[in-house]
């Protein structure tokens, strides 16, 4: 652990617990990684002075947790789900049972399949001519413009209505969805907070209940009635089931394609020569996604250890929450030969931010598609678009790290 | 054992380099593989390799091949090299 490690305690609501007697002192390094002032001034980039000298560390916030920072290791719990389990999903823990994410194996994989069939590749792709659609829509309400705050009227957008699409919800209501997701995801911190994101988990769980509900029974024809008719160990998928999976969707599709648009295209708007190379050749787009995912790799995953054991050099114990921040293996120079330099035809490039092992990001797909429809459509129509002068970015932290704004110029059109 | 279906792949003047295998113990079904060579690294329904067992490669596939087997974030894929004479 290098000097000046613990000074960076900057935020009351994240209250420093005890130290345990197996936590080395000298390994000790407070990170709030929802709220933390000096966290939040460089959220991905965070991790990059730390990696080098430290392999693991315990952070006393939020209940106490240790952090890897290296790629190997964090690869190495991804795939070694009995010993780190994901029945927690979240540093502090999150109660709302998400299926089937908060699940093992081998109950996890009864669940997982009902899912992989509509969230596979070959269903993804005929999402592709929608997506498009609704990306030059969204373009059509602001091109005239010559400027966007491109989170607010495009990166939340685009994700949300391809979702709402995909399960048959009524996108009149997308603004009341948003506003759950952002309380739920977004709102930590104090005693008013969290009692806002209770009441936000009772209404979202409400309203999907008779939402799912009212699909009633009919063909499997859309992806809840598709739930509802799936069988799990030969029995019927029960009510309660169905609605944690669409509990679990609604949580994990809307914010994080939001996130890796806002990183991207924040990219793209700083480095004119990069975003030339996707211009003059649009078949570079899917590799130079896969490069900005791993540069901008800002999904920070947990799990909890299962049994006293040894790991990267020190004790953990039973009931000891994990955080696995994909941020900092994919910026690792032992697995990214000049990880700080953007190549958008980096060969080859396992990044982990749809992590691995058998809770690979379900929707990794669908995410891919519609970043890179989003990336196409954008740079035909939009090819020259700066940050405007002046504007400052805004950054939120949590398990999906993203921007709040991005207010960017282009010539109108 | 499947043919590679890639319409450019002549076996008969195409000589076959190496073989690949999936170990669908390690697949998550990430489709890194199918990304770069959907034609030859193809899928099942759920969207896990079904590649099985040593199936082979031509001198004209072998470098996307290579390119896709280490694309893999499981390292799911072995490559078993042909004896040359």
């Amino acid at each position: 652990m290098g000097e000046g490690m613990t000074e960076s305690l900057t935020t009351q609501d994240a209250a420093v617990g005890e130290i345990p007697d197996h936590v080395p002192p000298e390994l000790v390094h407070p990170l709030d990684q929802w709220n933390g002032a000096d966290f939040l001034a460089n959220p991905i980039g965070y991790w990059d002075d730390i990696r080098p000298s430290t392999r693991v560390f315990w952070s006393p916030l939020h209940g106490g947790f240790w952090c890897l920072t290296r790629y190997a290791d964090i690869h190495e719990v991804f795939q070694r789900t009995d010993d780190f389990s994901s029945r927690l999903t979240n540093i502090p823990g999150r109660k709302v049972r998400l299926l089937p994410i908060s699940l093992d194996p081998p109950e996890h994989r009864s669940y997982r399949r009902v899912l992989n069939r509509p969230f596979a590749p070959p269903r993804i792709e005929q999402l592709g001519v929608k997506i498009e659609h609704r990306a030059n829509e969204l373009i059509d309400s602001f091109i005239g413009r010559g400027e966007c705050d491109f989170m607010a009227e495009f990166a939340v957008k685009l994700p949300t209505q391809i979702f709402c699409e995909l399960l048959g919800l009524p996108p009149e209501e997308m603004d009341q969805f948003l506003e759950w997701n952002n309380t739920i995801l977004h709102v930590h911190g104090d005693a008013e907070g969290q009692a806002r994101q209770t009441q936000a988990n009772e209404e979202l769980s409400a309203y999907l209940s008779q939402f799912i509900a009212g699909r009633g029974e009919g063909p499997a024809d859309d992806l809840v009635r598709t739930l509802l008719a799936a069988d799990v160990d030969g029995r019927p998928m029960a009510h309660e089931e169905a609605l944690g999976m669409v509990y679990l969707l609604f949580m994990a599709g809307l914010d994080t394609v939001t996130a890796a648009l806002g990183w991207g295209w924040q990219f793209l708007a700083e480095h004119p020569e990069h975003r030339q190379q996707i211009v003059d050749d649009p078949e570079l787009i899917p590799s130079a996604i896969e490069e900005l995912l791993r540069y901008y790799s800002f999904l920070e995953d947990s799990r909890t250890i299962t049994r006293d054991l040894e790991f990267a050099g020190v004790t953990m114990k039973e009931g000891d929450r994990i955080m696995l921040p994909t941020s900092s293996a994919d910026r690792d120079e032992e697995q990214f030969p000049d990880p700080h330099t953007v190549d958008f035809r980096r060969d080859p490039n396992r990044h982990l931010i749809f992590a691995a092992g058998p809770h690979r990001c379900l929707g990794s797909h669908l995410a891919r598609a519609e970043v890179r429809i989003a990336m196409e459509t954008w740079h035909r129509r939009i090819p020259d678009y700066r940050i405007q002068e002046g504007a400052q970015v805004h950054y939120h932290g949590g398990a999906v790290i993203g921007l709040d704004n991005l207010p960017i110029g282009f010539p109108a059109g | 054992m499947e043919r590679p279906t890639t319409a450019s792949a002549d076996a008969a003047t195409d000589p076959i380099v190496c073989t690949v295998s999936v170990n669908n113990e390690r697949c998550q079904g990430h489709a890194r593989c199918w990304q770069l060579l959907p034609d030859f690294f193809t899928l099942d329904d759920e969207g896990y390799s079904n590649i099985g067992e040593n199936k082979p490669v031509t001198a004209e596939q072998e470098a996307k091949v290579r390119q896709a087997v280490n694309a893999c974030p499981e390292l799911a894929f072995t490559i078993h090299e042909r004896e040359t004479d």
